[in-house]
C-alpha cells in the first residue's frame, strides 16, 4: 500500500498550502480569490464545457423533443398491432423491432415517453418549488418553525416512497397524476434539507451579517444576497430529483399502475417485455437502454453541477505526474543556482554521522490547475547537530510548516519533494517509504501545531498512546499500558490513570499537546520536529509546554527543530535560528548572532516587528507590504520590494545563500556593506 | 448508553404514529373506501350505508383512527377485506422473505460499498477512476434493469440460477441462498454505489485532517491509520447514509419481489393496493415503517459506539 493519503482531485495552489496546514495567510489568500458569485456562473460553465454533461444534455433534449413530437414522427400508432410480425429485431420498417403483439417498439417508446416525462416534470417541479422555498424560509428565519419543518422532513424521508404510493394507488384508482404529485411532495423533503443547509451556510457569512447589521430588510437580504447564491444548488437538486422521479415513475409503470393497457409507458414496456423474456429478450433492450441512459444523463448533470458548485474538477490525477526539473517550474526560479553550486559554497551543510539531520536543496512543489507546478519551498538547506535546538522562523506563508512536514515525508501526496534529507547520514527522501518507516516514531518524532485536531477523535487517549508504545518498543499489552502511564506522567499530566480513559474532545488544548508529546516520546526518538507546538495555546499554557519540551530535550539530549514565528521562543529555547522568507532560507545564524547583529534585512525587520521588543510609547513596528505568494515572486531578491536597503542590483538576479565570516549563512548581496543594528 | 437508546426509542414512536395516521387519513378521505371495496360497483346506496355504519366508517375520523391504533398496539390489525384473513397473520407469513432480501442486500451493500470506498479513497490510478465511474453508474441504473439483465444472463442463457420463487431458510438453506442470489445483487447494486461514494468522500476528508499527519509522522502503521483511526472517524458520516439507503432498499424490494415472484411484504403491498384492500394496505405500510424504525435504532447504537462524543460528552 502506498502512504499517500489525499484525494485524487487536483488542488489549486491555495488548497495545497492549506492542505499542508502551514500558514494561515496563504489559505486566506486562496479564499479571497474566489468571489461569492463565481460558483453560480461556474455551474453553467462546467455543464457547457465538460464533454460528459454536454452529451447528457444533448441526449435529454433529443429524447424529450422526440417524445413531444411523437404524433408527428412516430412511424406507427402506439397500439397498432401486427400479429404476423411479433418479436422482430430492428429492420427498415421497424427501426427498433416489434414486441410480442407485433407493435412497433420505437413508436411505443416515443408515445410512452410523453407519459413518463410529464410525470417526471410534475414531480420535479413540485419537489423543487416546495422543498426550496420552505427550505430557504426555514434556514433563514430558524426558530420553532425550522424545528417543526425539519422533523416533518425527517419523517417524510424515513417512509419508503413506493409503499406510500401503493397506498395512494389503492384509493385513487391508480391515477398517475395524483401519484406523481405525491412523489413530488415526498421528494421535497431531501430538497428541503439541502436548501435549508445551504441557506444556513450563506446566512452565517460575513457579508450577510454585515447587510443585516446595516439595516437591510430580511426580504432584501434574501433577494439580493441569499437567492443568487442558491442558483447552483437549484441546478443540482433539479437534476437529482428528476433522476429519482424518473426511476420512481418507471417503477410504478413496471407495477402497471401508471397507464391503463394497452397505452404505452416506459415502465409498462419493460414489464410486458419481461413476461416474454424466454421467447425473446429483444423487446426489453430498447426501453431498458433508453431508461438507463436518461437516468444516467440526469445524474451526470447533477454530478457535474455539484462538482462545479463545490469547486472541484473531478478525477484529474495531477499527483501522479513526475516532479519536473526546476527549469520547467515557475519561471521565477529558472535562474536558481544549480544544486552543485549551492552545496559547494555551503560547507556547513555536509551530513556527517554527528549531524542529526541535514537538509540539502529540499524543494516542494504542488501541481496547479493550469498544469504547471507551483514551488512552495525552494532549495532549503540546513542541518541540525546532535542535541541541538534549531528554530525555523518566518512569517506566515514562508514555507516553514511545509519544510517541517517534508522532512518526515508526510505532505499530501500531490506534493512533489526533491532534494535530500539525511538522518545521521541515511538518506530518507530517496529511500522512500521504506527508509521513513525505519525512522518515523523511532528516531524522529513529530508534534503538530493544533493539539485539538492532532489526536485521533474516536479512541481513548491511553489506547492511542499505547498503540505507538507497542509498535515502537515491541512490548506486550500490559507492559505498554504501564509505559503509557509513565509517559503521561512524564509529560506532567495530572492523574494519568484518569486521562488515559478520556477522549480527545474531553481535554483542553494544553493537555492534548502533552498527549501528543507523549505519543512522540513513545519510540524514544532522538530528534523531534515540533511544528509551532504552542501557537494554538493560551499564553500561560504556552510557557508550560515550552518548558516541558525544553526539559525533555535536556534530559534525553534530544535534537529539535522548532518551527515558530515567536522570537521569544527562539530566544528562550533555541541554539540556532534559520530564518525563512517566501520559501527560501534567508539567514542561518546562532541565536546570539541573530539577536545582536542580524545580517539579513528581513531578519532585522522581523526582529523589530516582534511585539516583545517594542518600546513603550512608540508606534508598533511592522514590515510594510506582505509576503509575495508562491507563483508571483520577483525575479531578484524576494524581499526586495519590502526592503529599506534595496538597490537596483537587488532586483536584477536571484540572490544566493552564502556563508559569512561569523559562521552563518545569509542571502543578501549587501550583507557585508550595510550594518544592521537592532534597537 | 442505555438511557440514550431509550430516548431514541421514544423519539421514533411518533414516526410510527405519524405514518400510520397519514396513511389512515389518505385511505379514508378517498371515494373508494372499504364498504365500496367489499360490495363492489353494483351495490345500492342503501347497502353501502348499512355496511358503512356496521364497519364504523360513519364515526369521526379521529375516533376511527383511535380504535384502529388501540387494536393495533395489541397486535390486531383487522382482517383483509378480500380474503378475510387476519392482517397480522398475512404479514407474519410474508415478512421472512422481505427481511431476508433487504437485510442481505444491506449487508452486501454496506460491506462492498465501504470496501470500495476505502480503496478508492487511497488510490488514484486508472482502476480507481474506473471503479468510481462504475459505482456512479451502479447508483443511477434502476434496480429492475439490473434484475432483468441478471435474469437474461444467469437464468435464460446460463441456466445456473432459478428465475423466480423463494425457498424458506428452514426448508433448505442452499435453495434459500440460491433463490436470493440474483434479487440481492439486483437490489444492492445501487446501495453499493451510494455507500462507496459516501465512504470515499468521508475517508478523503478524514485522511486530510491533522491527526492523520501526526499519526503518520510518529510511525503508526498504515493499516492501523486507515482501518482503525480514519475509518472509525469516517464511519459517522457513512452510517447516516446507510439509514437513507435502507429506506430506498425497501422501495426497491417492492419491485424486486415482483420481478422474482418472491412472496414478501412488497408483493403483498402490490396485491393489496390493486385490490384496494384497505386494512391490508395499512398493515403493510405500518410494518415497513417498523422496519425503518428498527433499522434506524440499530444504526443509532452503532453510531453511538463509533462516535464517543455522544456517549462521553
Amino acid at each position: 500500500m502506498t502512504t499517500n493519503f489525499t484525494s485524487d482531485e487536483s488542488i489549486d495552489a491555495g488548497g495545497a498550502v492549506g492542505a499542508a496546514h502551514g500558514d494561515g495567510s496563504s489559505t486566506a489568500d486562496a479564499k479571497e480569490g474566489s468571489s461569492p458569485v463565481a460558483p453560480r456562473r461556474g455551474v453553467w460553465h462546467a455543464l457547457r464545457s465538460r464533454p460528459v454533461s454536454v452529451v447528457a444534455l444533448f441526449w435529454l433534449c433529443g429524447v424529450v423533443g422526440a417524445c413531444l413530437i411523437a404524433p408527428l414522427i412516430a412511424p406507427f400508432g402506439q397500439n397498432q398491432q401486427n400479429l404476423a410480425a411479433t418479436f422482430e429485431g430492428p429492420s427498415a420498417s421497424h427501426l427498433l423491432g416489434t414486441d410480442g403483439l407485433g407493435r412497433d417498439i420505437l413508436s411505443r417508446l416515443l408515445f410512452g415517453g410523453r407519459i413518463t416525462f410529464s410525470g417526471v416534470l410534475l414531480a420535479t417541479v413540485i419537489a423543487v418549488v416546495l422543498g426550496s422555498s420552505i427550505g430557504i424560509v426555514s434556514g433563514y428565519f430558524r426558530g420553532v418553525l425550522d424545528g417543526t419543518l425539519s422533523s416533518i422532513s425527517d419523517i417524510l424521508m424515513s417512509i419508503p416512497v413506493l409503499v406510500i404510493l401503493l397506498s395512494i394507488a389503492a384509493v385513487t384508482s391508480q391515477n398517475i397524476t395524483i401519484l406523481m404529485l405525491a412523489v413530488g411532495v415526498l421528494l421535497s423533503a431531501p430538497v428541503y434539507r439541502v436548501f435549508r443547509a445551504a441557506t444556513l451556510e450563506v446566512r452565517e457569512e460575513l457579508f450577510v451579517t454585515a447587510a443585516r447589521t446595516s439595516g437591510l430588510t430580511d426580504l432584501a437580504i434574501l433577494r439580493r444576497h441569499i437567492l443568487p447564491r442558491l442558483g447552483s444548488v437549484l441546478v443540482v437538486q433539479t437534476a437529482v430529483i428528476a433522476s429519482l422521479a424518473l426511476v420512481t415513475q418507471v417503477g410504478l409503470g413496471y407495477l402497471n399502475i401508471d397507464v391503463r393497457a394497452p397505452a404505452a409507458s416506459w415502465g409498462g414496456m419493460v414489464s410486458a417485455a419481461s413476461q416474454t423474456i424466454y421467447t425473446s429478450a429483444w423487446p426489453l433492450v430498447p426501453p431498458a437502454i433508453v431508461i438507463t441512459l436518461t437516468v444516467l444523463a440526469f445524474s451526470l448533470i447533477g454530478d457535474v453541477a455539484q462538482q462545479a458548485r463545490t469547486g472541484r474538477t473531478a478525477g484529474r490525477q495531477t499527483g501522479r505526474r513526475a516532479f519536473r526539473p526546476s527549469s520547467e517550474r515557475s519561471t521565477a526560479f529558472a535562474a536558481r543556482p544549480s544544486d552543485g553550486l549551492t552545496t559547494d559554497r555551503t560547507p556547513s551543510v555536509v551530513p556527517t554521522d554527528s549531524t542529526a539531520l541535514a537538509l540539502r536543496d529540499v524543494s516542494v512543489a504542488v501541481p496547479t490547475n493550469a498544469g504547471g507546478w507551483l514551488t512552495l519551498v525552494d532549495g532549503i538547506s540546513f542541518e541540525i547537530g546532535e542535541g541541538e535546538i534549531v528554530g525555523l522562523v518566518g512569517e506566515s506563508g514562508a514555507g516553514k510548516s511545509v519544510t517541517a512536514r517534508a522532512i518526515l515525508g508526510v505532505l499530501p501526496r500531490h506534493a512533489a519533494v526533491s532534494g535530500s534529507v539525511g538522518y545521521h547520514g541515511t538518506e530518507l527522501l530517496r529511500g522512500g517509504e521504506k527508509a521513513y518507516r525505519a525512522v518515523r516514531g523511532k528516531k524522529i518524532a513529530f508534534v503538530g501545531q493544533d493539539p485539538m485536531t492532532s489526536l485521533s477523535p474516536t479512541w481513548r487517549i491511553g489506547t492511542v498512546v499505547a498503540e505507538n508504545v507497542r509498535r515502537q518498543q515491541g512490548v506486550g499489552k500490559k507492559e505498554a499500558k504501564r509505559i503509557t502511564r509513565d509517559l503521561l506522567a512524564k509529560v506532567r499530566l495530572p492523574n494519568p490513570e484518569i486521562v488515559e480513559r478520556l477522549y480527545p474532545h474531553q481535554i483542553s488544548g494544553g493537555m492534548a499537546q502533552r498527549v501528543v508529546i507523549a505519543i512522540a516520546l513513545a519510540g524514544n526518538p532522538d530528534l523531534i520536529i515540533a511544528d509551532e507546538p504552542t501557537t494554538a495555546l493560551d499564553v500561560t499554557v504556552q510557557m508550560e509546554v515550552l518548558g516541558l519540551l525544553k526539559s525533555l530535550q535536556q534530559e534525553r539530549s534530544l535534537a529539535m527543530l522548532l518551527v515558530t514565528h515567536d522570537w521569544g521562543v527562539v530566544a528562550d529555547v533555541c541554539d540556532r535560528a534559520v530564518v525563512m522568507y517566501a520559501g527560501q532560507v534567508v539567514e542561518d545564524a546562532s541565536v546570539e548572532q541573530i539577536f545582536t547583529e542580524p545580517k539579513h534585512p528581513y531578519s532585522a525587520a522581523l526582529r523589530s516587528a516582534d511585539p516583545h521588543s517594542q518600546q513603550v510609547g512608540q508606534r508598533l513596528q511592522v514590515i510594510p507590504g506582505r509576503v509575495p505568494p508562491p507563483g508571483s515572486l520577483p525575479s531578484g531578491c524576494r524581499f526586495s520590494s519590502r526592503c529599506v536597503h534595496c538597490i537596483p542590483a537587488c532586483q536584477s538576479a536571484p540572490v544566493e545563500l552564502l556563508p559569512n565570516a561569523e559562521g552563518g549563512r545569509v542571502r543578501c548581496i549587501r550583507a557585508s556593506e550595510i550594518g544592521i543594528l537592532v534597537p | 448508553m442505555i438511557p440514550l437508546i431509550l430516548r431514541r426509542v421514544a423519539i421514533s414512536l411518533p414516526l410510527l404514529v405519524a405514518v400510520s395516521f397519514v396513511t389512515f387519513l389518505l385511505l379514508s378521505l378517498t371515494p373508494g373506501n372499504a364498504a365500496y371495496t367489499i360490495l363492489g360497483a353494483r351495490a345500492t346506496p342503501g347497502q353501502l350505508a348499512h355496511l358503512k355504519s356496521a364497519l364504523g366508517l360513519n364515526r369521526p375520523l379521529l375516533v376511527q383512527y383511535g380504535t384502529w391504533l388501540g387494536h393495533a398496539v395489541r397486535g390486531n390489525l383487522g382482517r383483509s377485506l378480500v380474503s378475510g384473513q387476519p392482517v397480522s397473520q398475512a404479514l407474519a407469513q410474508q415478512v421472512a422473505p422481505t427481511l431476508s432480501l433487504v437485510v442481505l442486500a444491506l449487508l452486501v451493500g454496506s460491506t462492498a460499498g465501504i470496501a470500495l470506498g476505502i480503496w478508492s479513497a487511497l488510490h488514484s490510478g486508472r482502476i480507481a477512476q474506473f471503479l468510481n465511474s462504475a459505482s456512479f453508474v451502479g447508483m443511477a441504473v434502476p434496480g429492475f434493469v439490473v434484475a432483468l439483465l441478471l435474469i437474461q444472463i444467469f437464468v435464460v442463457s446460463l441456466h445456473v440460477l432459478p428465475a423466480s420463487g423463494y425457498v424458506s431458510i428452514g426448508q433448505s438453506p442452499t435453495l434459500w441462498f440460491r433463490s436470493l442470489v440474483l434479487p440481492v445483487i439486483a437490489l444492492s447494486i445501487g446501495a453499493i454505489g451510494i455507500i462507496a461514494k459516501q465512504t470515499r468522500t468521508a475517508m478523503q476528508e478524514v485522511l486530510s485532517q491533522e491527526f492523520i499527519v501526526v499519526l503518520r509522522a510518529n510511525g503508526y502503521s498504515q493499516r492501523s491509520i486507515v482501518l482503525r483511526h480514519a475509518l472509525r472517524a469516517a464511519s459517522i458520516q457513512v452510517l447516516s447514509i446507510i439509514g437513507v439507503v435502507f429506506v430506498g432498499l425497501l422501495s426497491g424490494a417492492v419491485i424486486i419481489e415482483s420481478i422474482f415472484s418472491i412472496p414478501g411484504l412488497g408483493s403483498l403491498a402490490v396485491q393489496a393496493s390493486a385490490q384496494a384492500d384497505i386494512p391490508l394496505v395499512l398493515g403493510v405500510t405500518v410494518s415497513f415503517t417498523v422496519l425503518v424504525v428498527a433499522t434506524n435504532l440499530l444504526l443509532d447504537v452503532v453510531f453511538m459506539v463509533a462516535n464517543p462524543k455522544i456517549a462521553h460528552p
